[in-house]
């Protein structure tokens, strides 16, 4: 519903904190829409271990996404040693972990995470001409334990060699840790959105709730196991976004998660997979490193893309999940009902061109 | 005379007045946005200037404000200009729900398919049509828009295929990169304007000042002056000029930079530290240091929405 509304930027923060007391009214396990944002930000990594703008970054996307009139409230807020990797951690795969109660709570509508992610690459100094060729994980370097699927992977920073699926994390520090600061996503015990609407196929109950889930740290995906890297954590989430790199790292920008929600306060009309890529335009250009042959910046120290992916139980409803809605974004019905389709779209800060097939791997 | 887009925006304008009683605020002017004697005009994107369509002509539009932005609003998207400090989102409602959709493809009027650098050139005309300041134009490059679907059994994914672009415009005053100013566009194969972001704003005179004072400290190279009173350590930098995010709610603000780009490296809680552990770059964070050597941080890098939540 759209209402009239006379709200300047000059009171919005005023605003905020009366946004900010609507957190009471998140819905509970069994609403059919779910409204509430949960931050999660990590700049203190320990001594001599900052990673300036997360909090910014993190408190930028709570800014623009709850405000007096907004259809969205405060679920929760955590910032360094407050965030404990046990918040990511499914109960039902690990019973260390209490996600249930924080990152993946019932009535999630955006479980928003900023800080480090693992630099491993599963990368070999092999190089190659074909995909086929790529198959002795063992030559991988650069840390992780390498596993096919291979590719010949290339990009504008590096010549075609053999890489190797590896598993991504996301990285916390806190004394309340019990994994070693270690978010895996691809193959450890996370599982995200698995809900009453989605059921239970994922083995992991239904006490979650994440409709959007947001990884925004370096290296969320190396391509191109964009579909590899989230099968298993997709266990009910609607739509998963994250950084994918493509030679070079993420630039910790202090605004892509305010940025991202500019787009909500714009046109909530407007396909939420479609704003978290281009998001991506709207950050400076000339901040971070170039792309080799052109491009670079907006987020990224070199070449990078933003990413979006969802998952579901066949090919029409996957597609549909790159067509929700901000709107619909809320619609537990909307909760996916299997993890056997994806569908992804991505921006990347570099020029590829329109006939390009094989902008990461050659066949 | 008036286009008939420019009547159906009068008419949904007036319509929405009569409909609603309370006087809408009126966004920033449209056209060039004055400043200082000596300082760099800015640009005020407007619908009347655009040539993105929120309905089909002849679609009466509807304005509203709305979450701090002046929208008009018609069947097939959204443009908005933000009240505070006239950033313009326009973008289209192209959104429903998961089980209305059965496409495998965006909609083929959406495709781009004439290349980036056709893109990009179309991009420059439309802007400078638009009466973006052609000598603050410092450059264009394109952003690649792609896609991919299949089953999550395969062993290897499905190619993806490229949707779209969009161009961004780089902005210079001078020789100086503004780095927080920002136009982009995606166009359809027609040239019709897909979404689009402006935000581009006057910048004072003291500021330019400053910027060719501190290039002309940095090139002198002295050791004893400008570069001694910067953290050991770091790495060359450079000038630009750096101004408030257009995401960002406050007064606005600007002021010439020395700009550093600092890796951060991967902690050494998970690098481990013992013999032959090392620690790769993992990210990178920009530190601004003006004219006097004292660091400074841009609206965006020092929010807080305040504290934690309680844990449980």
């Amino acid at each position: 519903m759209t209402r009239e509304r006379r709200m300047t930027p000059g009171n919005h923060s005023r605003f905020l904190a009366i946004g900010m007391l609507m957190a009471v009214f998140a819905l509970d396990a069994h609403a059919q829409t779910s409204n509430a944002i949960i931050v999660e930000s990590v700049n203190d990594y320990g001594p001599n271990d900052q990673l300036g703008n997360s909090i910014a970054n993190g408190d930028g996307f709570m800014q623009n996404m709850v405000f007096a009139g907004s259809r969205w409230a405060t679920g929760a807020r955590y910032t360094n040693s407050a965030v404990y990797d046990t918040d990511f951690v499914d109960f039902a795969r690990n019973s260390l972990g209490a996600d249930q109660t924080y990152f993946d709570r019932a009535g999630r509508a955006v479980a928003f995470f900023t800080g480090h992610g693992i630099t491993d690459h599963g990368c070999s100094t092999v190089s190659c001409t074909t995909t086929a060729t790529c198959n002795q994980p063992g030559t991988a370097t650069g840390g992780g334990v390498a596993r096919m699927p291979g590719t010949c992977r290339f990009s504008p920073f590096d010549a075609p060699r053999c890489c190797y699926m590896v598993d991504r994390q996301a990285v916390t520090h806190s004394t309340g840790d019990r994994f070693g600061g270690l978010i895996n996503y691809t193959q450890g015990p996370i599982r995200f959105g698995e809900s009453p609407q989605s059921g239970a196929w994922a083995g992991a109950g239904t006490d979650g709730g994440a409709n959007l889930v947001v990884l925004d740290i370096s290296h969320g995906i190396l391509p191109p196991f964009w579909a590899h890297t989230f099968v298993n954590a997709s266990a009910g989430v609607q739509l998963i976004a994250t950084m994918m790199t493509a030679g070079g790292d993420t630039a910790n920008v202090p605004d892509r998660g305010a940025t991202f929600a500019m787009f909500y306060r714009a046109n909530e009309n407007n396909r939420a997979s479609e704003s978290w890529v281009q998001t991506m335009n709207s950050l400076p250009a000339n901040e971070g490193g170039g792309c080799p042959g052109g491009g670079g910046g907006h987020g990224f120290n070199g070449c990078g893309c933003n990413i979006v992916i969802g998952m579901d139980n066949s090919a029409a409803r996957a597609s549909g999940s790159m067509a929700e809605s901000w709107v619909q974004l809320a619609n537990d019905s909307n909760d996916a009902l299997g993890n056997q389709f994806y569908s992804a779209r991505w921006v990347c800060n570099y020029a590829l061109p329109a006939t390009n097939q094989n902008a990461w791997e050659l066949p | 005379m008036k286009t008939v887009r420019e009547l159906s925006l009068s008419l949904g304008a007036c319509l929405s007045l009569l409909c609603t009683g309370p006087a809408l605020a009126q966004p920033p002017a449209p056209g060039l946005i004055a400043t200082d004697k000596g300082g760099a005009v800015g640009y005020q994107h407007s619908m009347e200037r655009s040539r993105f369509l929120s309905g089909p002509p002849g679609v009466a539009l509807r304005r509203l404000d709305e979450h701090g932005f002046a929208k008009v609003v018609g069947p097939d998207g959204v443009f908005a200009t933000h009240l505070g400090n006239g950033l313009v989102i326009a973008t289209p409602s192209n959104g429903s729900s998961k089980e209305a959709v059965g496409v495998l493809a965006p909609p083929p009027d959406l495709r781009y398919t004439l290349g980036p650098d056709k893109h990009n050139a179309q991009v420059i005309e439309y802007f400078r049509a638009a009466g973006v300041p052609g000598d603050q134009m410092g450059g264009v490059h394109a952003n690649t828009y792609l896609s991919s679907h299949g089953t999550t059994n395969e062993s290897r994914p499905a190619q993806p295929q490229v949707d779209g672009y969009a161009s961004i415009l780089e902005r210079t005053v001078g020789r100086f990169s503004v780095v927080d100013s920002v136009a982009w566009a995606r166009l359809s194969n027609d040239g019709r304007v897909v979404s689009e972001w402006v935000y581009w704003p006057a910048i004072p005179a003291k500021v330019l000042e400053d910027a060719r004072r501190l290039e002309a400290l940095v090139a002198s190279g002295d050791k004893s002056g400008f570069l001694a009173r910067l953290p050991s350590g770091l790495p060359s930098g450079k000038v630009v000029i750096r101004h408030s995010s257009a995401v960002v709610d406050g007064g606005f603000e600007a002021f010439a930079s020395y700009d550093i780009a600092e890796k951060v490296l991967v902690p050494s809680a998970i690098a481990g530290t013992g013999p032959g552990a090392s620690r790769p770059t993992a990210s990178m964070i920009v530190r601004h240091f003006d004219v006097d050597g004292v660091e400074r941080r841009l609206p965006q890098e020092r929010r807080s929405v305040g504290q934690d939540s309680p844990r449980q």
